[in-house]
């Protein structure tokens, strides 16, 4: 269900929080079938290991279907997904459990619509951001 | 002289072959349980995608990827961007059509770094559906 109403959005609107489950290396495979991202680097430790990190990492596209997640669940169906960006700031690994979190950064009407921009993180368990993440969400 | 094995400059602009992707319901179904997404609008018969389902046609800078030699334990994915012009659902037909869109060599603590962003046009029909453009950093 959408909560957003144009008249009761601001900037520093905060979005309903996002917690994910600890990442399995068995979601990894799935991800890696399902993705069609077949690096051996998320499911081959041998081969993460001459790669040089300690096993297995997760898909950095994994961290963003979260970031994606938060914006869908709360945005969608009503309202259009516009863009969405994500820059991967750190390692992620089987174990770690991501929560997303946004606000409203800017809301403005271009060309008609109207519009929303927000400012996505995702951090694991010990706090680091992982990911960081921007959203344009066109409001009806 | 520089032992860099970096990546020529001259390849940025370069257009590669396009390929099509046929979107299944099955295959929609996978990815969101592969994500843990249980949202109820990628279930059922009339479902759309969620929005880094489009990961799913990345094969275009696999493609680049390899025609650049990049060794995959030695890169990073640093970044992703999707705009968005409507949802992808099943049945569409997509057209994908890579291209190198730049590429920047930064000096960081571990030595020089290339970062090279792709561009994926996704049409359906003609129409544009989604532009992805995805930044990775290799290591010399």
């Amino acid at each position: 269900m959408s909560q957003i109403s144009w008249d009761a959005l601001e900037e520093g609107t905060e979005l309903p929080k996002l917690v994910k489950p600890a990442i399995t290396t068995t979601q990894l495979v799935k991800y890696a079938g399902a993705s069609g991202d077949f690096n051996p680097i998320h499911y081959d430790k041998d081969f993460a290991q001459q790669a040089g990190l300690d096993g297995v990492i997760a898909h950095g596209m994994l961290t963003m279907a979260f970031v994606g997640q938060l914006v869908t669940d709360w945005a969608w169906p009503d309202h259009e997904l516009v863009k969405l960006s994500t820059r991967f700031r750190a390692i992620t690994v089987p174990g770690d459990e991501i929560t997303c979190t946004g606000k409203v950064t800017k809301k403005y009407e271009e060309d008609g619509k109207k519009l929303v921009n927000v400012a996505i993180e995702a951090k694991n368990a010990k706090g680091d951001v992982t990911a960081t993440g921007s959203a344009t969400i066109a409001v009806s | 002289m520089s032992e860099s094995k970096g990546i020529d400059p001259g390849v940025v602009g370069k257009e590669y072959p396009s390929y099509t992707f046929e979107v299944e319901k099955g295959r929609i179904r996978a990815f969101a349980d592969a994500i843990g997404d249980d949202n109820s609008l990628y279930q059922g018969d009339d479902p759309i995608a969620p929005p880094t389902f489009a990961t799913c046609f990345r094969d275009g800078e696999f493609t680049i990827l390899q025609d650049l030699n990049v060794d995959l334990r030695k890169l990073l994915h640093g970044e992703q961007e999707y705009e968005y012009h409507r949802p992808i659902k099943p049945g569409d037909v997509l057209t994908c059509t890579p291209r190198i869109a730049s590429l920047k060599s930064k000096e960081t603590k571990k030595g020089t770094m290339d970062f090279l962003t792709t561009e994926v046009q996704i049409t359906a029909n003609d129409e544009l559906v989604c532009v992805a453009r995805s930044t990775v950093a290799i290591r010399h």
